[in-house]
C-alpha cells in the first residue's frame, strides 16, 4: 500500500500572508478544527513545528489520507488538503502552580494555512467562533513567542500510525506533560482575625462600640478577643451612673468612624442647604 | 441608587502584612473574603492600593464603591472617593460599609433630602 505524500506548508502567496502575525492580531480561519475537538479544553496552542499538509478524503466516519494512484476514494470525491502540526496544548487547569502543556496533533484545514511557516515557538489563543465539525470556524490570535521546552515530534509518524496501524507502530504521546514554570503563588488572604492584628487598639475599641450599636455582635466579639489577647481590659457595661470620668461612657459614645474623612459638607453650608455636585454641576435632583 | 451587591458586608479592611497589602470584605459574621478588583468595570491597575493618588488607589476606590453601592454609582463617584478617602488611608485601615454608603448619600442625595426637609 502506498503512503500519502506530505508537504510542509510555507508562507507562499498562495497559502497565506508572508509576514508573521503580530501580538494581538486575530487570524480568522473559516475552516479549521483542532484535535481534541472540545473547544472548552483548549485555550492556548504552542507550535513545536510547522504545518504539514496532505491530501485527504472524508471516509465513512473519519478523514483518511489519499494514497495517490491506488486511492479508491478519488473516483467518488476529490481530495482535500488537510494540515497537521505538532503543538503543545495548555491544559486549562494548572497543577500546584505549574502550567501543564500536553503534546497534541493540531489539525489544520486549508484556510488555516495562513498561519504561515516558521511557527515553532509561536503561541496562539484559539477560539471557536461558530459551527461544528468540518464546518466550524476557529479564530487564532497570536499571543507571544517563546522557545518550546521540547523538540518537535514527527507528525507524519503519528498520523501514519493512526491511518495505517498495521504498518506503522503507535507513537506514544498521551501522558507526556511539560511543566513550563512555576506560577507565582499569591500569598493567602488574611482572615479577619489576622487583619485585626494590624490595627491599633484605639481603632479596635471604637469598632467594638460601633458594631455593638449596629447589632453586629460577632464582629464585635472577634475584635474584643483580639484586644484581650493584647492585654487590653474591656468593660463595655455602662456604669450605673454613667459619667465622663469612668471611660465607659466614652467607649459607648465613641461610634467608630475612620478619622481620615467625613461626609463632605462644604464650608459655609449647613446640612439643610442644597449643595452642588462635583465639578460645579448640579447634584442629582437639585432642580427639585 | 443601586442595591449593594453584598448586603451582608459590614466593613472593608486593608492591612499591610510583611510588605504585602491585602484588602478584604468583612461580613457581619466576621468572615473575610477577597474584594474583587473590578477590572471588568474599568482597569486602572492590576492591584489595589491606597495612601496616594495612584492608579491602584483608583482601582480600590472603584472596587469598594462597586461592592458597597453598585456599579452605576461607583462609576460616577469613585474618583472623588479616591481623592477624599482612599488617598488618605494609612498603612492599615477599616472602612465601615455604612460609612461608604453615608459618603455617597452625602454626595448625591443630601441636596434632595435637605430640600425636602426644609420644606
Amino acid at each position: 500500500m502506498s503512503t500519502p505524500t506530505w508537504v510542509r506548508v510555507t508562507s507562499s502567496p498562495a497559502s497565506g500572508p508572508a509576514s508573521p502575525p503580530t501580538p494581538g492580531q486575530a487570524i480568522r480561519n473559516d475552516d479549521s478544527r483542532l484535535i481534541p475537538w472540545s473547544p472548552g479544553e483548549l485555550d492556548l496552542v504552542w507550535f513545536l513545528g510547522d504545518i504539514y499538509q496532505v491530501q485527504t478524503h472524508f471516509g465513512s466516519r473519519n478523514t483518511v489520507p489519499c494514497v495517490g494512484d491506488e486511492c479508491a476514494l478519488c473516483a467518488s470525491q476529490p481530495p482535500r488538503p488537510n494540515g497537521f502540526a505538532a503543538v503543545l496544548v495548555r491544559n486549562g487547569q494548572s497543577l500546584e502552580g505549574v502550567e501543564v502543556w500536553i503534546p497534541r496533533v493540531l489539525r489544520v484545514f486549508k484556510n488555516n494555512f495562513g498561519l504561515g511557516d516558521n511557527l515553532r515557538g509561536r503561541v496562539f489563543k484559539v477560539k471557536k467562533l461558530t459551527g461544528s465539525g468540518a464546518r466550524s470556524e476557529w479564530q487564532y490570535t497570536f499571543s507571544y513567542a517563546k522557545t518550546p521546552p521540547v523538540d518537535e515530534f514527527d507528525v507524519q509518524a503519528v498520523m501514519n500510525s493512526v491511518w495505517f496501524p498495521a504498518k506503522f507502530p503507535p507513537v506514544y504521546l498521551g501522558e507526556q506533560r511539560v511543566a513550563l514554570k512555576p506560577k507565582a503563588v499569591a500569598p493567602a488572604e488574611p482572615t479577619f482575625a489576622e487583619s485585626l492584628k494590624a490595627l491599633p487598639n484605639e481603632q479596635l475599641i471604637g469598632m467594638i462600640s460601633s458594631y455593638r450599636d449596629s447589632g453586629m455582635n460577632k464582629l464585635a466579639d472577634a475584635i474584643a478577643a483580639e484586644l484581650r489577647g493584647r492585654g487590653v481590659t474591656l468593660d463595655t457595661d455602662p456604669s450605673p451612673t454613667g459619667g465622663d470620668g469612668d471611660g465607659t461612657a466614652k467607649l459607648k459614645a465613641g461610634r467608630f468612624r475612620i478619622g481620615v474623612y467625613s461626609v463632605p459638607v462644604k464650608a459655609g453650608e449647613t446640612a439643610a442647604e442644597p449643595t452642588n455636585g462635583r465639578h460645579g454641576k448640579p447634584a442629582k435632583g437639585g432642580a427639585l | 441608587m443601586n442595591a449593594p451587591l453584598h448586603p451582608k458586608t459590614a466593613a472593608y479592611v486593608g492591612v499591610t502584612i510583611a510588605g504585602e497589602r491585602f484588602v478584604s470584605r468583612i461580613s457581619v459574621n466576621a468572615v473575610s473574603s477577597r474584594l474583587s478588583l473590578c477590572t471588568h468595570l474599568r482597569q486602572h491597575a492590576g492591584e489595589l492600593g491606597w495612601g496616594d493618588h495612584g492608579t491602584a488607589a483608583a482601582q480600590l476606590a472603584l472596587a469598594i464603591m462597586n461592592d458597597a453601592v453598585g456599579r452605576e454609582t461607583a462609576l460616577e463617584w469613585y474618583h472623588d472617593f479616591k481623592a477624599e478617602v482612599v488617598s488618605k488611608l494609612g498603612a492599615s485601615w477599616v472602612l465601615n460599609h455604612g460609612d461608604v454608603v453615608d459618603w455617597v448619600l452625602g454626595r448625591s442625595f443630601s441636596p434632595v433630602m435637605a430640600k425636602g426637609g426644609a420644606a
